[in-house]
């Protein structure tokens, strides 16, 4: 049976979280730009982590690598919401694994190597995880 | 399901059926070769992450956070403050216009983005010049924070006080600050902190029997308290000429405030 829909399957929460991602990682390179440790209220650690020699890759700040990922899981979010378009639904799910790969490294580190945890980055790590689930879901839910 | 009801009457209807009958054959064909391109998605991107992980893994070596070091695991420093102008704990000359006074903790990982990026920079636009003189102080407040009888914060700064009393207090805190890993987790742990003496240059017999000694432990203790007796709670805090400054602040901002201090008359 043809659906005519306007819009993909959970196009509007996979976008939301894509852009909470962006706005998250564009406030790290911010204050790492700055010279600032990020804010972390009560939940101390964000300080440590953006101290850390881990806080960049080969000279770059990782929260660039951040802003560029998270923007071009935007585009392709945005794609799928408004046109339907399911290559950009794959083109979403397969950014949303490599950034779940990605973000379960960046939390080892902060775990078990840099032995601290920065709130900032945990919360880019959910809009990522959930992202991509409720790309899988409607990868899913739209598959024949 | 009648054809009437099945056939799209708009424009953006028809281009979004159109759309969707696109998208059902490109699954239909994605569909013969498995349950649909997720598949091979998924095998390609997860293969390429776990192997590239696998290799950051391997590369990291575990946890370096912890426990003894050789020299040869130690992160070396970007670059070496001068000491040709250095005098113990303070570098620059004595009759300099302007004195920058910083409470420092060596596991305060803001303190060693200051001496990182911000001190150098100020090293070269002010101190060689002889418009600066800067001066550290101790304000051991991170060790404090663990239940552990170890106190990395003032052992920290035990051995750079040892360490100035061999004249490389700059070297042994640009060692220290490059191999900060977490604080009160092991990473200026007695083996660790003398791995970093070793690599700063110091010679090590002397600088341990300096540290066993414990009579810098009571002084980092005794200049800590005297801080926090002058209203200092937090690291780095700054002084340029009496002017407090708390928390870190960019070259920019210290440059401005020094170049103020500079043009101030003197008072005399």
């Amino acid at each position: 049976m043809i659906e005519a829909r306007h819009g993909g399957r959970f196009g509007a929460g996979m976008t939301t979280l894509a852009l909470v991602g962006l706005a998250i990682a564009a406030y790290l390179l911010a204050v790492r730009i700055i010279g600032e440790a990020p804010a972390c209220g009560p939940v101390k650690g964000c300080e440590t982590v953006a101290a850390s020699e881990y806080a960049t890759l080969f000279g770059v700040p990782v929260a660039l690598f951040g802003v560029l990922f998270s923007a071009v899981l935007a585009t392709a979010c945005v794609t799928w919401w408004r046109r339907a378009d399911r290559r950009a639904l794959y083109a979403s799910y397969g950014l949303g694994l490599a950034g779940i790969i990605a973000v379960a490294y960046l939390t080892y580190l902060e775990v078990f190597v840099i032995g601290a945890i920065c709130v900032w980055c945990a919360g880019y790590a959910v809009t990522v995880v959930a992202g991509w689930v409720l790309t899988a879901a409607a990868a899913w839910q739209t598959s024949d | 399901m009648s054809k009437a009801t099945s056939t799209p009457q708009t424009r953006r209807a028809r281009r979004a059926a159109e759309r969707e009958a696109a998208n059902s054959v490109r699954r239909h064909a994605g569909s013969r070769a498995g349950r649909s391109p997720l598949l091979l998605i998924t095998g390609i991107v997860g293969g390429v992450g776990v192997i590239v992980l696998a290799a950051l893994v391997l590369l990291q070596g575990g946890s370096g956070a912890t426990g003894a070091a050789t020299t040869a695991e130690l992160i070396s420093p970007l670059a070496l403050t001068p000491v040709a102008l250095a005098d113990q704990r303070s570098v620059g000359r004595a009759e300099a216009p302007v004195t920058l006074e910083v409470w420092t903790d060596f596991q305060c990982p803001i303190c060693a983005r200051f001496a990182k990026t911000v001190e150098p920079a100020l090293m070269t636009k002010y101190v060689t010049p002889g418009v600066l003189r800067i001066i550290h102080h101790d304000a051991a407040f991170q060790g404090a924070k663990s239940q552990a009888s170890f106190d990395e914060s003032v052992e920290a700064g035990a051995g750079a006080r040892c360490a100035a009393g061999q004249g490389r207090y700059w070297p042994y805190q640009d060692w220290v600050f490059a191999n900060q890993a977490g604080e009160n987790q092991g990473a200026f742990a007695a083996p660790r902190l003398q791995s970093i003496a070793a690599a700063a240059g110091l010679d090590i017999g002397l600088w341990q029997a300096c540290i066993d000694t414990g009579d810098e432990q009571t002084a980092v203790r005794g200049e800590t308290t005297q801080a926090v007796a002058a209203g200092v709670n937090a690291t780095p805090t700054m002084t340029i000429n009496g002017q407090t400054i708390v928390g870190l602040r960019s070259v920019d901002e210290l440059s401005t405030l020094i170049d103020a201090a500079a043009a101030a008359p003197t008072g005399g």
